[in-house]
Parts: structure tokens; C-alpha cells; sequence
């Protein structure tokens, strides 16, 4: 299983400080076989024949978001870049802005030459300072070059980018949201339709794409539609980035081929489970997607697979767990972050992710009921239902694919009082292996809540009922005798 | 220079595809990541190495991520159109990479890929 790098293609390779480097490895040939050869309509039958879909998480047609964009006529159109990365875990966009930000240009460029606009916006997380100042380095580079600005290589068109600074709000990765923060106004999102196509920055014509969608552009223009579709299965074409993280042995930025297994990134190129330990689940598409566990490792990776996995691509985050990690504990910091994140619009995202998070919190603190389950999945499919926007349409998955595939943990934590993975410290508690034990009393000693008893040299035992489970015995002991049960 | 049409470009691609290339090229993945996990003292390693030397042939070039985030910092060099790319690279190996690897064509431990 080896790589195939579309979108990381020049980053870790060419200096993003040198615009030549970037020329010489076939930079900017793209924007000018396309102002040269291509009509606009020319460029959008490419790109739609291509089979290229959203990378940022949606998967929707990147041709089809052109043509609406292309059919609406104004004065001003504005050609979008969605850089606010904002999944846990997931660093893709940075990498290729601080990597290889020209080609973000190049195609931004193309984009704004096939939607007849002149303008183009990227949307930058203020967390990613470096990024910020290699692409605006680029800007002016390309600029001084004569990449952008009026009349590029002497023709019509024009183009010129600048870069907005985001305050760092996952809602603003969801177009109308970052639309409006770009605008001065909070970031939140409204009612789709209108989509930004027919009204969208100060309610002009415009075209918002991902990081990685926007990376892929330079190649299909340059090597054609056919070697592009070419590449993934039937409905998900090209390659896509993964952030590998977690209990990995490899971590790092991996670039498939659609339809490649969850086995083959994890155990292939991430080099398998770290410590060699069980794999449990992987998380893909961060607080949006959900957990996939081992029943899935031999599905092909797309969109499609993934949605009927009850997960999503999302941004391409991918968090590997293995048996130390509770599930029910990974869906509760999903949706914390979910809590956290809502921007409190909408009454289902507001209040129901934070219902939702009060519920896991009572699961994992051993108040559980059985009830709980069907609680949290009834209030789940309504969240997704009725939230206004992606955020509260996907924050429930990870609650609902954990349930759906771990329902023996969220069954200890409420029946038996358990955390199978010893994660839970409210459902964790110590005991003495009497095997171990030489009575040393340095446990008893360390307990700051007295609930060890035994005497010098005698095998101690731990009270359960007074045990907090903080684990000063643990690290107390020199005998390894202390375990979590 | 500025690029006022069709045939300036390709003047700009002959003259940078013309352009004498370096025998050998070292790079360090310095996007922020790798800067974090201690790639600076990498690079000055390198380029008082490079420089004690007086190695007229090999370019050193910063460059984004290369995705091997768990051996970070990365050095990547490339001789004779072959790759090499050595893991947590600190500025010891720095000097050793040059020395060694570079300048006496030793195989040096570290190597990643």
C-alpha cells in the first residue's frame, strides 16, 4: 500500500518561499493553459468531469458549486478558500498553505476565471500564524510576478486575493457562517437556500471551497478529467488526505486513493497499532463523524461507505483508539466540543447537544439508566434533524455510531457500573493483587482518603466505597500489585 | 520581472528548467510542526556544516510539511536522484548527515524511508 499524492503533491518538497520552485515543478502552467486554451464553461465540463467532490466534508460536486456560481450574473462575484480548520485532529489545510501555498492561488485563480469573478477570499484561522504569513508572502510574490492582478499573461482577466483572519470558531467552517464572519458580523450560520452561489459575501455571486478542494484543481486541468476519475471508486474520485492520529504507530498526513481500506491506512502506511495493542475504533470526520470499529476495517473508504457507516469524510481527521480507550468517554468529548462550539442559534444544537452531553455525563459518573439509551438516540435523530446547520446536523453522530457499534460498553457503564477500558475515574476503582502484595504499606500510606487497611507485612485490600480513584496507590507501589478493576 | 504575456512564461520555465542543478539537495520539513519538534537548530546545524565545508554543490532548502509527523524534525536528502529521509533529526546528526552521509557517502543510522 503506498501513497499517491494529488493535493500534498509539492509539499515537504518545493520551498513555499520560492515562487520559482513552485514554477518549476509545472506551478502556474495550469492558470495559463487555461487562460490560453479553455472558455470558462470549458473549465467547469473539466473540473464536473473530473468526479471532484468537496474535501472539506459535505463531498458535494466541486463542477456542479461552479456552474450555479457561474449562472448567477453580477458586477461582483467572489471566489472563497474555507481555511478554518477546525476538526480536532485534523491539520491537512495547514500543512498544504504552509507547504505549497501557490497552488491555493493558481486554482483560486482558475475558479475565479470559470465563475467569471475577480476576486478571491481566504478565510484563515488566526491559529495558524505561519500559514497566514507564507500565503500572503505568496500573494505578493505571484502579484509582483504578475500571476495576479489585471490582465494575467496579458489577457482579460484579472484577479486579485486577499486573505481574512478568523477568530477561530468551528461554526465557521460551514460556508454561510464564514461568510458572515468575513462580513464583520458573528459568525453564524443562516437558512440554505439561498446558497452562497446566489447570495452570498454582501450577498453577491459566491464560490466557497476547502483547502484541500482547491489543491487538487492545478492537477485535473494539467493532466485532464480522465486520469483524474480515473483514480477511486465509482463515486468518489481522486485521493484523499488523512490526518493520522491517535494510537498510530506512523502518525502523520497520509494521501490515498479513494476506496482504500481503513486496514491499509492504519495498518499499512500508519504502520499498525502503537505498543501493538488491539485496535477498537477509529474516529473519522472528528466531532461530525463517528466511530468506526473493527467490522469496518475492510470497507473501502469514500464518501458513501462512510455515510452508511454512520460516520462522515469530513475534514479527513482520523483518531485511532484502541482497547484503552472508552468509547462512551470519546462520544462525551465529541460532543463537548460540540457544546463548546454551538453558536447557540438554533434551539436543537443549543440546548440538545448540551442535553445529550448531560446525559453521557450521568452514564459515565455511574448514574446511568437503562433508559438512557433510547433517550440519547431519540433526542440524537431529532438534533439532526432540526439543527439549522452541518454543526448540529452531525453533532450527534459520534453518540449514535458508538451506540450503535460499542453497545456493550455504554451496557457496563450503566448496568454493571463499569468502564471496561478503566477510563472513567468516577467507574474506576483500585484493588490489591494479594499475590503481589508484600505489605509494604506505602499504599496505605499514599491513599489520601484512608481506604486502605492492612497491616506491615499482611496483604492490604482497598475499601471500594471509599475509593476515589486517584490512583496514588498505583504509583505508590513497587511491587505492581495495585491494578484498576 | 513581471509576466506581461503567454511567451514571458515560458522564457521564465526554459531559463528556471536551464538553470545548473544541485547535485544534491537536503531538505528540512519546516512547516509549523516540524519548527516545533525542533527543526531551527537543524537548519543552523546544517548550514554550519554545509558552510565548514565550503560544499559549493548541495542546496539546502526549508520546506512545508512532509508528513512523517512522528519522526519529526525530518531531514530529507536527495543524491543522485535517490531520497533519503532521516528521522528525529537533532543538530549531532545535523553535523553527522553532512559529513558522513553527504560528504564521505556513509550509510548513517536514522534513516526513516
Amino acid at each position: 500500500m503506498t501513497e499517491y499524492r494529488i493535493a500534498l503533491r509539492n509539499s515537504g518538497l518545493i520551498d513555499p518561499n520560492d515562487i520559482e520552485d513552485y514554477i518549476k515543478n509545472d506551478g502556474y502552467s495550469a492558470l495559463a493553459k487555461v487562460l490560453k486554451e479553455y472558455s470558462a464553461d470549458k473549465v467547469i465540463e473539466e473540473i464536473t468531469a473530473s468526479g471532484l467532490r468537496g474535501r472539506g466534508g459535505g463531498g458535494f460536486p466541486t463542477g456542479v458549486k461552479w456552474k450555479f456560481a457561474k449562472s448567477y450574473n453580477d458586477e461582483a462575484k467572489f471566489v472563497v478558500c474555507n481555511a478554518d480548520e477546525g476538526d480536532p485532529g485534523a491539520f491537512m489545510d495547514r500543512s498544504i498553505l504552509e507547504g505549497d501555498p501557490h497552488s491555493i492561488i493558481e486554482a483560486m485563480a482558475i475558479c475565479g476565471y470559470a465563475i467569471e469573478s475577480n476576486q478571491g477570499l481566504v478565510y484563515l484561522r488566526a491559529e495558524y500564524p505561519l500559514a497566514i504569513k507564507r500565503l500572503q508572502n505568496a500573494i505578493d510574490d505571484a502579484t509582483e510576478l504578475g500571476l495576479l492582478g489585471d490582465n494575467i499573461f496579458g489577457t482579460e482577466f484579472g484577479f486579485n486575493i486577499e486573505i481574512k483572519i478568523g477568530a477561530g470558531a468551528f461554526v465557521c467552517g460551514e460556508e454561510t457562517a464564514l461568510i458572515h464572519s468575513m462580513e464583520g458580523m458573528r459568525g453564524e450560520p443562516t437558512l440554505k437556500p439561498p446558497f452562497p452561489a446566489e447570495s452570498g459575501y454582501w450577498q453577491k455571486p459566491t464560490n466557497v471551497n476547502n483547502v484541500e478542494t482547491f489543491a487538487n484543481i492545478a492537477p485535473i486541468i494539467l493532466k485532464g478529467a480522465a486520469w483524474f476519475s480515473s483514480i477511486g471508486t465509482e463515486k468518489s474520485k481522486g485521493t484523499k488526505v488523512f490526518a493520522l492520529a491517535g494510537k498510530v504507530k506512523n502518525v502523520g498526513l497520509v494521501e490515498v486513493p479513494m476506496g482504500t481500506t481503513l486496514r491499509e491506512v492504519i495498518f499499512g502506511v500508519g504502520g499498525g497499532i502503537e505498543n501493538d495493542k488491539e485496535f477498537k475504533a477509529a474516529q473519522t470526520g472528528g466531532p461530525s463523524g463517528g466511530a468506526l470499529s473493527k467490522d469496518f476495517l475492510d470497507t473501502p473508504i469514500d464518501y458513501d461507505n462512510l455515510i452508511a457507516a454512520g460516520s462522515m469524510m469530513g475534514s479527513g481527521g482520523m483518531i485511532v483508539m484502541d482497547e484503552d480507550d472508552c468509547m462512551v468517554g470519546i462520544a462525551k468529548f465529541y460532543l463537548e466540543f460540540s457544546v463548546d462550539e454551538s453558536c447557540g442559534k438554533c434551539t436543537p444544537c443549543r440546548i440538545g447537544t448540551k442535553r445529550l452531553h448531560e446525559i453521557l455525563e450521568k452514564i459515565t459518573s455511574g448514574n446511568g439508566e437503562i433508559e438512557d439509551l433510547e433517550r440519547l438516540k431519540k433526542l440524537g435523530q431529532m438534533v439532526k434533524e432540526t439543527s439549522l446547520c452541518g454543526l448540529g446536523q452531525t453533532a450527534p453522530n459520534p453518540i449514535l455510531s458508538t451506540i450503535n457499534s460499542f453497545k456493550d460498553e455504554y451496557l457496563a457503564h450503566i448496568v454493571d457500573k463499569r468502564c471496561p477500558a478503566h477510563r472513567c475515574s468516577d467507574l474506576v476503582k483500585y484493588e490489591i493483587n494479594p499475590d503481589k502484595c508484600v505489605g509494604c504499606t506505602l499504599c496505605a500510606r499514599a491513599c489520601p482518603v484512608n481506604a486502605i487497611s492492612g497491616s506491615p507485612k499482611k496483604v492490604h485490600s482497598i475499601n471500594r466505597d471509599l475509593c476515589i480513584g486517584c490512583g496514588a496507590c498505583d504509583t505508590a507501589c513497587n511491587f505492581g500489585a495495585v491494578f484498576k478493576n | 520581472m513581471k509576466i506581461t504575456n503567454f511567451s514571458d512564461f515560458d522564457a521564465l520555465k526554459n531559463r528556471i528548467a536551464n538553470e545548473q542543478k544541485d547535485e544534491i539537495t537536503i531538505r528540512v520539513a519546516y512547516a509549523t510542526c516540524g519548527i516545533t519538534a525542533g527543526a531551527k537548530p537543524v537548519v543552523e546545524a546544517l548550514e554550519k556544516e554545509l558552510l565548514k565545508h565550503n560544499l559549493c554543490c548541495v542546496s539546502l532548502k526549508t520546506t512545508g510539511c512532509l508528513g512523517a509527523c512522528y519522526a519529526e524534525p525530518t531531514v530529507m536528502v536527495t543524491k543522485d536522484g535517490v531520497d533519503t529521509l532521516f528521522g528525529y533529526v537533532d543538530s549531532v546528526k545535523a553535523h553527522e548527515i553532512v559529513k558522513e552521509f553527504v560528504l564521505n557517502g556513509k550509510e548513517i543510522e536514522g534513516v526513516i524511508k
